[in-house]
């Protein structure tokens, strides 16, 4: 059947519906869409002590320098030589790719080749090899868009320099958080956002909510970690920025 | 080591426990099978408290569940307007929308693009309207390999087995039969740890996803405003970011009007679902990843699934529909909790299901009637619809799932369901009309009347209790049938108090 018959049969369907019998729906109550006024230092507490209760971790940098330092620290604590990153310009701390460059740690945004879904062999086995070759990089380095308090979610937006892979491929996920970027709730940040509809399609075309590290329970409900994504997410929040 | 388990659902021995082909047999099955309820009642009692403990911080659950249901009604009552706006703003961003009237329409668009886009494997994530519509089996014929990412969808496949649960399908399983299933298919050494037993999958899952071409999946809710989906199954993004193609299919009713409104849903679903604030992943899409990003699907495909749905709600069960399968009614229904979800049909079931499967096309899996006669079309064609206040008469279901007719009369009616439903869905009130419109309708035998005129008549009184107790043992209507207690509780009462 091509899809314009099944819309019309489908909408035909739904035409013969019978009118539902007239009902007084509550309004949606404050208690959801409240918008907690509240200082910066409260929102960053409310947002790590949130994201602690998702198993995720954190930091506190008081300065981009600082920033700096406390991941390159941390990267060179775990003996790390390669980072999958989003590019250089799209982190909210400058000179961060540099700095690890200087470390020895080599940091490598994914381009897999592939221009379209045309899918030859010969461009699906490129393709492959180049995905197998950076599946074994340990770290990913991204900023975030958004964080939301309430839930100790981050959002991250996808884009050019700002692959999926990278907060999907490695066992552990590091985040650059500009502090001025936690908002109470995702009421709050959807309010702020732009409307998708007025945005260009390349501008914006997926965005990713993480709340903690990648968590299942399919085993007698126990939760485990690092099945489906990283198994760690340590999120560096910068401040003075 | 080896963990050596007793044969039975939730700790087989292989092949699999082989599903009786009706109601009766899998729910006495089940009963007998002290393993598998102990299984049940130790996994839903984790559940139950995992979601209390989930709304012990949030906004009060009432109030939530006012706004959630308001929503999704609102979205039910609109339903032509927003899918159509939905396919508008989809289009707009590049996105192909195929509107499937039912799950062959689906599976042929599916196989269609896999064929000409010459994929051999597809990696398919946890979604209910995905299993919904056979695909594995199709793609199976068609001899395109299927990689399935979620843990337990994955246990399920090796083992052969059915899904027993919409958020936990092998909540059936324990850890001792996992590893006893992966060390005979995947020939790794046995372990009682969970994390390594996921591992397993991981490690399993990694490569061919990262070579697989096209990925399919479901979606959590689709904005019609926006044209954003949002997919919440956790276990699909890796293969969202790296496959090339990417298919969503959506129930006609997984429509929401505003982008704001997911940020009720999400963190509702998550918290019934499991006691979290939010999903642990969740992936707006907008559209299929421009040509200078990296990765993200190119292609992007909408199915939007009809399947019978529009029946449901032209027959006045779309309440049904406003379900955002977060398997919390599961989880305390006193009925789910001992027989499990295998019993209540062969993809699974619970209490609300009960509801839409004896309404929804039939399965793919042969069920048989049992017991119940299957009754003429064109006598569940003439049956006059139950009666209903406050709204424009509804037309009889022409009920085609006879096979599932005893499903509605599975529960207690003890309400349950209803109050931890994050969308407040009275799934009793529904569950008495369909026994209603399933008798109308034929549904029941000529036993199965007589046997419920005389149940009425003998629990009308006290006095024709024990009457209906001896006349049913006697005439060996039921054989089981329970000894009645020899003094009525009154009795016992006075006698107790010394009245």
């Amino acid at each position: 059947m091509k899809s314009l018959e099944g819309r019309e049969a489908i909408l035909a369907r739904l035409a013969a519906v019978p009118a539902a019998a007239p009902t007084a729906w509550p309004a949606r109550p404050e208690a959801v869409a409240a918008v907690p006024d509240e200082e910066p230092d409260a929102l960053i507490e409310r947002f790590v002590h949130a994201l602690a209760r998702a198993q995720g971790t954190w930091q506190i940098a008081a300065s981009p320098v600082i920033a700096r330092l406390t991941l390159a620290t941390r990267l060179q604590e775990g003996g790390v030589k390669q980072v999958l990153s989003w590019a250089a310009s799209e982190l909210p701390v400058d000179g961060v790719l540099e700095a690890l460059e200087v470390l020895g740690i080599e940091a490598i945004t994914p381009a897999p080749p592939l221009s379209d879904t045309r899918l030859r062999p010969q461009d699906l086995e490129v393709r492959r090899r180049y995905l197998l070759g950076i599946e074994g990089i340990p770290v990913g380095l991204t900023g975030a868009d958004a964080a939301f308090a309430a839930t100790g979610t981050l959002a991250l937006r996808h884009g050019p320099g700002r692959p999926l892979l990278v907060n999907q491929l490695p066992r552990r996920h590091i985040v650059l958080l500009a502090a001025d970027q936690i908002y109470p709730t995702m009421e709050c940040w959807l309010a702020q956002r732009p409307a998708a509809a007025s945005q260009p399609h390349s501008t914006a075309p997926s965005t990713t909510l993480l709340t903690g590290p990648s968590r299942s329970a399919d085993i007698e409900v126990a939760p485990v970690f690092g099945v489906h994504g990283p198994g760690k997410l340590h999120v560096i929040v910068v401040q003075g920025r | 080591m080896r963990f050596d388990v007793t044969c039975s659902p939730s700790s087989p021995e292989f092949p699999i426990y082989a599903m009786p082909p009706n109601f009766y047999r899998r729910v006495a099955d089940a009963l007998a099978d002290d393993a598998l309820r102990a299984t049940l009642t130790r996994s839903t009692g984790l559940l139950r408290q995992q979601q209390a403990a989930g709304f012990a911080d949030s906004a009060p659950f009432e109030e939530l569940q006012a706004a959630a249901r308001a929503l999704r009604q609102d979205a039910l009552d609109r339903l032509p307007a927003l899918l159509v706006q939905l396919e508008a703003q989809a289009r707009a961003r590049g996105v192909e929308v195929f509107w499937a009237p039912d799950a062959a329409a689906a599976r042929r668009y599916i196989l269609a693009l896999a064929e000409a886009r010459r994929v051999r494997q597809v990696v398919r994530s946890h979604a209910a309207a995905v299993e919904e519509i056979g695909l594995d089996a199709a793609l199976a014929d068609a001899h395109i390999n299927v990689i399935l990412t979620q843990v337990g969808d994955y246990i399920l496949h090796l083992a052969g087995d059915t899904p027993s649960h919409p958020v936990h399908p092998a909540l059936h399983w324990r850890k001792e039969a996992v590893t006893q299933l992966f060390e005979q298919h995947l020939d790794v050494p046995q372990t009682l740890d969970i994390q390594s037993l996921a591992n397993v999958v991981r490690f399993k899952l990694r490569r061919p996803t990262l070579e697989a071409a096209l990925s399919v999946g479901g979606v959590a809710l689709a904005v019609a405003e926006t044209g954003t989906l949002a997919l919440a199954s956790g276990d699909d993004r890796l293969a969202v970011a790296s496959t090339p193609i990417h298919v969503a299919v959506m129930g006609i009713e997984q429509v929401t009007a505003a982008l704001e409104d997911l940020a009720l849903f999400l963190p509702l679903y998550a918290r019934s679902a499991g006691g979290q604030s939010m999903p642990d992943h969740v992936l707006l899409l907008e559209g299929p990843a421009p040509a200078d990003a990296a990765d993200g699907p190119r292609e992007l495909h909408l199915v939007i699934l009809d399947n019978g749905r529009s029946d449901l709600l032209r027959w006045g069960y779309g309440e049904a529909l406003t379900c955002i399968h977060c398997g919390a009614c599961h989880n305390v229904c006193p009925v789910y909790r001992e027989i499990g979800g295998q019993a209540y049909s062969p993809r699974g079931g619970g209490p609300i299901d009960s509801v839409t499967l004896p309404l929804l096309p039939s399965l793919p899996v042969q069920e048989t009637a049992g017991r119940w006669p299957t009754a003429a079309r064109d006598r569940r064609q003439d049956a006059q619809p139950a009666a209903q206040t406050g709204a424009e008469p509804r037309p009889a279901p022409a009920l085609r799932g006879a096979p599932l007719a005893p499903l509605p009369h599975a529960s207690t009616l003890c309400g349950a369901c209803s109050a931890v439903c994050p969308v407040g869905i009275d799934i009793p009130r529904l569950l008495i009309r369909l026994r209603g419109d399933l008798a109308a309708a034929g549904e029941l035998g000529k036993r199965e009347r007589m046997l419920r005129r005389l149940y009425r008549w003998g629990t009308q009184d006290a006095a024709n209790l024990p009457r209906l107790h001896r006349l049913l043992r006697s005439a060996r209507l039921l054989p089981d049938w329970p000894q009645p207690a020899s003094q009525t509780f009154h009795a016992r009462w006075r006698e107790r108090r010394g009245l």
